[in-house]
């Protein structure tokens, strides 16, 4: 059968040609599937409405030679909360640009499936910034590259005292006396590091009883985004905008 | 084996570029030309060189023009209290075309897309911001596509702007003259629902 079902999240869309576009989809079954929907930029199309960024549908694909045919797509939720907010929308792009950083095509990917949806879900409700702060902490639990947290990664002993530091290149915490190993460590707080570690764990449907000082989210911020970009190995184009966005807030 | 003389094969090859044009198409324009008469092949040869060593940007509007500031920039006929924002070039005819509109226009040159790493530094932003400074602009309307850019250089316009005190607006959404309500997909129908006016 040429022809599959599968259920998605369009994670990227861009312009092909006069009327097409071609979308990244995160998928439940297959992982990321790049596919074209073709006409679906003329003013007639019924898939115009559906076939766009963070759209979360059914589609009917055409297996192809390079890219998949959209045959049909039927919209479950177009997540209007993040379209009607600047800085929603703008984590949300964070989100599908690490998604399409990670996500691999032609193998079940169901785990990360299921957290990008919850994790949109929660971007039109919850405090963008720390959706985005837990989703960069589940899906790094996820893919295997959980930060080590509970002692220092480099002697091993205890994390104590109110300033520590968290090294990408190690992956983990390191203790004060070891902070000096690695020169590009971050420096933050204990208490920052275990957040993290109760971000990882913590019920996605309580997320909205966690308070966090602007600080730790920041700190928390920092760190993700350095270690996140050390595994995916490519700049987040969106966290530019994200930080643009702040400044404008500071002026008006 | 080459089955065309090489002037022919190249601007078989030169037509093929244009958008929407393919190898077979690009062919018959080819052939067309050759066979029409000469004078017509030259006023076309001219037509593109004109357009393309006299069109730039209008310093003000960044619209295209052939003249700086443009025509509609220079008109004293048009209401010089409102701006329509635009995305690109097109957006403005399409806008003219309906004779609503008698402000003035300003074209951005595109649309926000954080994750192909256009931001407001790439667009005519600042531009616009320049033009705000000292002027009696009352109202700017945001006319970009209905799509998740369009909708986010909207907002962040609005949020730009609004602190000048001066007036936002966006275009509507919704269903299309002539259109049919079983046909429409659940996002535009509920924007229409959203829009809805009394009567």
């Amino acid at each position: 059968m040429k022809d599959y079902q599968t259920e998605g999240i369009i994670i990227r869309v861009r312009d092909y040609g006069e009327a097409d576009r071609i979308v990244t989809i995160l998928t439940s079954g297959y992982g990321k599937v790049q596919a074209i929907a073709k006409g679906c930029r003329k003013p007639k199309s019924r898939k115009r409405g559906l076939i766009q960024l963070f759209t979360h549908a059914d589609f009917v694909l055409y297996r192809g030679r390079n890219l998949e045919t959209i045959t049909q797509c039927e919209g479950k939720e177009s997540f209007a909360g993040i379209r009607g907010d600047l800085d929603r929308m703008a984590y949300a792009a964070y989100l599908a640009e690490v998604l399409d950083g990670f996500a691999v095509s032609g193998e079940s990917q169901e785990d990360l499936f299921y957290l990008a949806l919850v994790c949109l879900h929660l971007l039109t409700v919850e405090d963008p910034e720390l959706v985005t702060r837990v989703f960069e902490v589940r899906i790094m639990r996820l893919l295997g590259y959980m930060p080590h947290l509970d002692d220092c990664v480099y002697c091993g002993s205890p994390l104590t005292g109110s300033q520590v530091a968290f090294s990408s290149r190690m992956g983990g915490g390191l203790c004060g006396t070891c902070s000096p190993a690695d020169p590009e460590a971050a420096v933050c707080t204990l208490g920052t590091l275990n957040m993290l570690k109760q971000l990882s764990r913590w019920d996605l449907k309580r997320l909205g009883v966690l308070r966090l000082t602007a600080k730790m989210k920041r700190e928390i911020g920092e760190i993700m985004q350095q270690y996140i970009g050390q595994r995916i190995e490519k700049r987040i184009r969106s966290a530019d905008f994200i930080q643009s966005l702040a400044s404008v807030q500071n002026k008006g | 084996m080459l089955y065309y003389a090489e002037p022919v094969a190249r601007l078989i090859e030169q037509l093929g570029k244009l958008p929407g044009i393919g190898p077979k198409t690009a062919q018959r324009l080819a052939f067309h030309l050759l066979n029409s008469d000469v004078r017509e092949s030259k006023e076309l040869a001219g037509a593109i060189i004109e357009a393309r060593e006299k069109i730039r940007y209008c310093s003000v509007c960044s619209n295209l023009t052939d003249e700086d500031p443009c025509r509609m920039c220079q008109n004293p006929s048009r209401n010089r209290t409102i701006i329509c924002v635009v995305e690109e070039p097109r957006d403005v005819v399409a806008i003219e075309r309906t004779g609503e509109y008698k402000g003035l226009y300003h074209v951005l040159q595109g649309t926000i897309s954080p994750m192909e790493g256009i931001g407001p530094d790439q667009l005519k932003v600042r531009e616009l911001m320049e033009r705000l400074k000292d002027s009696n602009v009352a109202e700017i309307i945001v006319a970009t596509n209905p799509n998740i850019e369009g909708e986010a250089t909207a907002m962040y316009l609005a949020r730009l702007i609004k602190p000048l005190g001066i007036k936002v607006t966006r275009i509507a959404h919704g269903l299309p003259v002539g259109g049919d309500l079983e046909y429409a997909d659940q996002v535009t129908l509920s924007k229409a629902f959203e829009g809805r006016r009394e009567l």
